[in-house]
């Protein structure tokens, strides 16, 4: 019928492994460092021009007015809220006792997608995220 | 087959955890040249400048395909083998598409030489694919690490002082401060394909709908 986005099943699957604190690296580059793909080397090539049309952010996408190239994927997700708990605590203690400190990975999830479509859906991001 | 389990990267001895999970990966999911991949490690590494936000090594393939990662802290790895690998191993799998970076690789090591320079010792290394390649900020290109703010950080809560770079110590992410233009498939597919369904069924149900005026002129595919 219709599929969840990307990153909102992988960021479920990482609310069910209970980890915070992960980013979305992005890269832009200008488009005219890109070239047709050729098959010379072994290895991936990273300035093989994405295909338009196809959306894989991985390998890259062409944005709207076709000047850039972004890649973009999720790094750091080693940070388990139950292997943290007792470090949390500690620093919470210490250093922190005015800071809201958030460990839910269910509420870190709900941040992370709001701020990723504030900052990348445009105007139809902000909106949304005044619904949700 | 026989899987190669340990490596040898700038004179240290590695472990592969999980060769046989990380083969499989590399081969069926990420489809990657099995011999161009063993032959980066016969080749010297790069390090990477400064530590980064979370306070890691990094070093960078011959070719810069790949990515090596210190995990320093125990928690990280413990995790990573105690709970996450194989769950990953297998989510990968089911989920071609997926944004998670590429894991091709878990090391360990008991030989501190590497990195021991700089007066730290990782024990706990991952590879992944670098996904960045090629971005060159002197050529026009330009790169964010983004997360929300205002949450407990790690990074600058619990890592030691000297440890710490400068972005690291004042635990900020980047703050994206250029528009970022995809068009509204490439927005559907990476964030609310979901919502976008929601809304466009009230739309068609005639129901009215915050975001119903812009589809007018362009109906969804």
């Amino acid at each position: 019928m219709f599929d969840r986005s990307i990153l909102e099943t992988d960021t479920a699957f990482l609310e069910i492994m209970e980890t915070i604190d992960y980013s979305v690296l992005l890269g832009r580059y200008p488009i005219s460092l890109f070239h047709r793909k050729t098959d010379t080397n072994k290895g991936r090539d990273a300035l093989a021009l994405p295909k338009q049309g196809k959306t894989d952010f991985v390998r890259g996408v062409i944005s709207a007015d076709g000047k850039w190239v972004y890649k973009l994927c999720v790094l750091d997700f080693f940070w388990n809220v139950k292997q943290l708990q007792p470090k949390i605590i500690k620093a919470a203690g210490a250093a922190l006792p005015e800071q809201t400190i958030t460990a839910e990975p269910v509420r870190y999830r709900e941040e992370f997608l709001k701020y990723i479509a504030s900052r990348l859906g445009g105007k139809l991001g902000w909106l949304l995220i005044r619904v949700i | 087959m026989e899987l190669i389990k340990t490596i040898c990267i700038d004179y240290a001895h590695f472990h592969r955890a999980a060769p046989l999970l990380f083969y499989h990966l590399r081969k069926d999911v990420f489809k990657l040249d099995e011999e161009h991949y063993q032959s980066q490690f016969t080749k010297k590494l790069r390090p990477v400048d400064g530590l980064g936000l979370s306070g890691s090594l990094f070093f960078y393939s011959d070719d810069e395909n790949f990515i090596i990662k210190s995990i320093g802290r125990r928690f990280e790895y413990a995790f990573l083998y105690s709970t996450l690998m194989h769950p990953l191993g297998e989510y990968y799998r089911e989920n071609p598409d997926t944004l998670l970076s590429e894991i091709t690789d878990v090391l360990y090591t008991f030989d501190h030489r590497l990195g021991g320079y700089l007066g730290v010792s990782p024990s706990h290394y991952i590879v992944m694919v670098n996904v960045l390649e090629g971005l060159d900020e002197g050529k026009g290109c330009k790169k964010w690490d983004l997360k929300p703010q205002g949450f407990f950080e790690p990074t600058r809560d619990l890592v030691p002082d000297d440890m710490k770079t400068e972005a690291a110590k004042s635990g900020l992410a980047d703050e994206l401060d250029e528009k970022i233009i995809l068009t509204r498939k490439q927005k559907a597919d990476l964030m609310y394909a979901l919502l976008l369904f929601v809304c466009s069924h009230h739309f068609v149900l005639g129901t009215d709908c915050l975001i119903g005026a812009s589809w007018r002129q362009t109906p969804p595919s």
